[in-house]
């Protein structure tokens, strides 16, 4: 997709001067929200499987370099070809090369972020490859051709009537109503048979097991299976931080994920896969292609933004967030939105295309208190305004200020004299009527809130007089 | 500095430069109920600002000076007691990222942040604090501001105190843990997204039906009362220690005073 | 593509310096998962099978329950189902000798799932007590489409064969590369999905409906 990072202020006004996406947003985060607290709150044992998942990945990082290795060669054993991709290009370039070996016209592909992120749909559009999405969400946008605005429900921005709209103009025999189940139905009519005729399927993996070597998807749909069971080849492109020593591992992660992504307990499709068909095998792909990519990783790994990769694409930061909730997704102008992709775009696509991103946030924490491995989101939010600025990317403006404040307060004398005169001004200004309608640069509070009239002199001040007294 | 009663812990009271600047009654509520709590309470004159601002711009360089001012203003005291959740939480849980390496100030750090607290928990939890004999009249709503409730632990304090205030009746407020888009200097560098998310919690305040707002944090209060004010609501927002502390007849947050 | 392999277990190195020997690796990593007990859902107050079918037919799952005493009188079952689901007598069955050799009077059968198939019958390998999930381990005589193109599947679970939790299924499949069948897919419910307004829907694409027989013995 296109990054528009770099015009987080445009993107945001645009979603703010959109009803329609206040309405979607509003009717979905709420709902998210409850179903997710519900059953973290019917599971007792969620504090210590979740101090153990931040382990488990924290282990796992530590270890990389060995699990991977063993991933592959476990993988290799089942019968799968494991490819590595350093960047996007790489990465495409494999699956690019792999669809033209294979002959292939279409593609069926179930939704996977990593895909978006190394941009699988602009490759196989040059490969020629016909393009198929089979989630639902990615099926929606991919007829609106938008870009996706959460990374669970990647047609989040839309209400049921725009997708009720879409779907009359867009399907072969399309509902007649409006409502949401007929709306489902009418997309399984229309994707049913191109599951089953695609040349090559591609999927994503939630978690790769390294003593087994084996690929796991975790879909509600079970649009996995379906996708990359029929055709003679199956491709997988996944980060390589999703890798987890074991399925005894992975149990703690199917637990967390599901519940925080969807308030369930646990999804209704999860596979592991071990390579290819086998002999008397009625179904199954002839090859099986792993993709394992970096696209910026291994620089994390050697960073304070390490803690990052324990992330495991559940959506609860985005779910949580009350500036995700303002403005959606496709604000953040880049494939992950919300606290996860606001530090995760800084890092794959540069601090300079990304400089809003950082800083649109309200340090609220609500973020890392829902996350299911204890990302430290707002910290590394934080921390990556601190190299803003020490790499010189905030407005001279802005330095200047922070310069004269961080000066000012220094030195107390002064700083109280600064604040007695500001305060005698705002008073006057107020004309006594409690509150402040508009005051001299201070448009972005005014603009929108009155400002409280200040009382008869600072705090220091009075305290000062009735010491004296 | 003289201890005149060796019994009663010395609290050096951290006024914050927005109750400074903006609401004072905020400041000498808190001495008040700190004193009839049991504490000897000084005002350090050297204090100023956390360097919260400076911190969350990301100005680490000036931050670490403006730390050790505050660490050098209030080590002589047994506690340092703060009337907001954000700038105790500055002091106490992120003060600590400042000194790494620096072992000098990080102990001296170390010693300060520990004995930094929040008003109402700190009167809650260490001075075993219940309000008597005081009396506001009123339904009232509560937001519990991020980093109090976040950082700090504070939810069940102000609510355990606030039930011994006579004629006070909670109504809990959808959506009391969510951010109201204050986040400081955030809500002056984005504030069509910060009145987006103010509004949305004006809207949840007016269906409480309350006709006062308490919190704990100066900041959150002044962005809820002044989104408040500009719809025309007539809900009265109050620092919960001005309640506590029976000081809260004068006027609300954003609302006018007489003449004096 | 070595150039890539090698590049990325290069940074992998520099940012993480020298590991330790792999039987630390593995002994850290076992000890991370030493106590399972702690870090998932306890129900002590019930037994395997009152749990399974607790969350099979809960509101989240929507499995439907019957029970047989024999794997002979699984037919029967599946008559009645089909008759109170107003589905003609028709399925598609699991190729397993299990199945296909029950007396099937009444009810036409056939081995492949068409793309529409109304119904199909397959045997669960194992189950779930925890998640009310049964699980499929794919196989010459058990294809990965059968439990996903039916719009009803009709699973049958031995009750014997329900177990606690996730790990304890992990466990008798085996750990080693070579004891995973190319699928295993653990299955809980019908195809759903929340992709508009977040709102629950069944049937997405693959089964809106599952009904479970469980049998007492499946010999």
């Amino acid at each position: 997709m296109k990054q528009t990072s770099q015009h987080f202020t445009q993107n945001v006004k645009a979603a703010l001067a959109d009803p329609t996406l206040k309405i979607a947003l509003n009717r979905t985060t709420g709902l998210l929200q409850r179903r997710r607290a519900q059953v973290i709150e019917e599971f007792a044992e969620y504090g210590a499987a979740r101090a153990a998942a931040e382990k488990i990945k924290d282990h796992t990082l530590d270890n990389l370099g060995h699990y991977l290795e063993q991933f592959e060669a476990n993988a290799a054993a089942a019968g799968a070809t494991v490819h590595w991709a350093r960047t996007p290009k790489e990465a495409t370039d494999i699956v690019a090369d792999i669809c033209k070996a294979e002959g292939a016209r279409t593609a069926t592909r179930v939704k996977s972020m990593l895909g978006e992120e190394i941009g699988i749909p602009e490759a196989l559009a040059r490969a020629g490859v016909e393009r198929i999405e089979t989630d639902l969400a990615e099926h929606i946008i991919q007829l609106a051709e938008d870009p996706p605005s959460h990374i669970v429900m990647p047609a989040m921005h839309k209400t049921h009537e725009q997708v009720a709209d879409l779907f009359r103009e867009k399907h072969k025999v399309p509902s007649n109503s409006d409502e949401i189940a007929a709306l489902v139905e009418s997309a399984r009519r229309e994707l049913r048979p191109k599951f089953l005729d695609a040349d090559v399927g591609i999927s994503g993996a939630n978690f790769l097991i390294a003593d087994t070597g084996s690929i796991v998807t975790v879909t509600n749909e079970g649009n996995a299976e379906l996708t990359v069971t029929p055709p003679k080849t199956h491709i997988v492109t996944v980060g390589i931080e999703k890798i987890v020593p074991s399925m005894e591992h992975c149990a703690v992660f199917l637990r967390l994920l599901s519940r925080a992504a969807i308030g369930a307990e646990i999804t209704q499709y999860t596979t592991f896969y071990n390579g290819p068909k086998r002999t008397g095998d009625a179904d199954g792909p002839e090859n099986m292609h792993i993709v394992l990519v970096d696209n910026h990783r291994t620089e994390m790994l050697s960073d304070f933004l390490r803690p990052m990769l324990r992330c495991i694409r559940c959506g609860a930061c985005m779910n949580h967030c009350p500036v995700y909730a303002a403005v959606g997704g496709h604000a953040y102008g880049a494939v992950y939105p919300g606290p996860m992709g606001s530090v995760l775009t800084p890092a794959m696509a540069g601090l300079k295309n990304s400089k809003d991103l950082p800083n649109a946030c309200t340090l609220n924490g609500r973020c890392k208190e829902v996350c299911p491995v204890n990302i430290p989101l707002t910290d590394m939010l934080r921390s990556l305004r601190a190299r803003q600025f020490d790499g010189k990317l905030v407005t001279p403006v802005t330095r200047s200020a922070l310069v004269v404040w961080g000066w000012l307060v220094r030195r107390p004398g002064l700083y109280h004299l600064s604040t007695a005169l500001a305060v005698l001004a705002m008073r006057i200004w107020s004309m006594n009527r409690g509150r402040i309608r508009r005051f001299p640069m201070a448009g972005g509070w005014t603009g929108s809130r009155d400002l409280p009239q200040p009382g008869r002199g600072t705090f220091m001040q009075q305290y000062g007089r009735r010491k004296q007294k | 500095m003289a201890n005149p009663d060796k019994s009663k812990p010395r609290v050096g009271f951290f006024v914050t430069c927005v109750v400074d600047a903006m609401r004072p009654n905020i400041g000498f509520a808190s001495l008040k109920v700190l004193e009839q709590a049991g504490c000897e309470v000084e005002v350090p004159r050297a204090q100023t600002c956390c360097g919260q601002a400076a911190f969350n711009s990301g100005d680490d360089a000036s931050t670490r000076e403006i730390a050790k001012q505050v660490i050098t203003a209030f080590e002589p005291y047994d506690y340092v007691v703060v009337p907001s959740g954000s700038c105790a939480s500055m002091i106490r849980s992120h003060y600590g990222e400042l000194f790494a390496g620096d072992a000098e100030w990080e102990a001296r750090q170390r010693a300060v942040s520990e004995k930094t607290w929040e008003v109402l928990s700190f009167l809650s939890d260490i001075m075993n604090y219940r309000p008597e004999g005081v009396y506001y009249d009123g339904v009232a709503t509560y937001h519990d501001s991020c980093s109090g409730l976040r950082d700090l632990g504070v939810y069940e304090q102000p609510r355990a105190m606030l039930s011994a205030v006579e004629g006070l009746r909670l109504t809990p407020l959808t959506g009391n843990d969510e951010c109201c888009g204050f986040g400081g200097t955030f809500c002056v560098k984005y504030p069509d997204i910060s009145n987006a998310i103010v509004t949305d919690k004006a809207e949840k305040i007016a269906a409480t039906g309350a006709d006062t707002l308490l919190g704990g944090d100066m900041g959150c209060l002044m962005n809820m009362a002044g989104k408040l004010s500009r719809q025309g609501s007539e809900v009265k927002a109050y620092h919960t220690i001005e309640v506590l502390a029976g000081m809260a007849e004068g006027p609300a947050i954003c609302k006018g005073e007489e003449m004096g | 593509m070595s150039d890539a392999r090698n590049a990325i277990l290069q940074n992998i190195r520099t940012a993480n310096g020298a590991l330790p020997p792999a039987s630390e690796i593995e002994a850290a990593a076992a000890a991370l998962i030493e106590n399972p007990g702690d870090l998932r859902p306890s129900f002590s107050d019930q037994d395997n099978r009152s749990r399974f079918v607790e969350k099979a037919t809960s509101e989240r799952v929507t499995a439907t329950v019957s029970e047989v005493a024999h794997l002979r009188d699984v037919p029967e079952a599946v008559k009645a189902y089909l008759a109170q689901a107003s589905v003609p007598l028709q399925v598609a069955l699991q190729p397993r000798g299990a199945l296909t050799e029950l007396n099937w009077d009444g009810i036409k059968t056939h081995s492949a799932p068409s793309p529409n198939e109304p119904a199909a019958v397959s045997i669960a390998d194992l189950a779930v007590a925890e998640t009310g999930s049964v699980v499929f381990l794919s196989a010459p005589d058990a294809p990965v489409l059968m439990n996903f193109l039916p719009l009803h599947h009709i699973v049958v679970v031995s009750a014997e064969l329900i177990h606690r939790h996730l790990e304890d299924v992990f466990a008798i499949v085996g750990k080693a590369q070579q004891d995973q069948p190319r699928n295993l897919s653990i299955v809980t419910g019908t195809s759903g999905t929340a992709d508009i307004e977040a709102k629950n829907i069944r049937g997405a694409h693959g089964p809106r409906f599952m009904h479970l027989i469980i049998c007492q013995k499946v010999t």
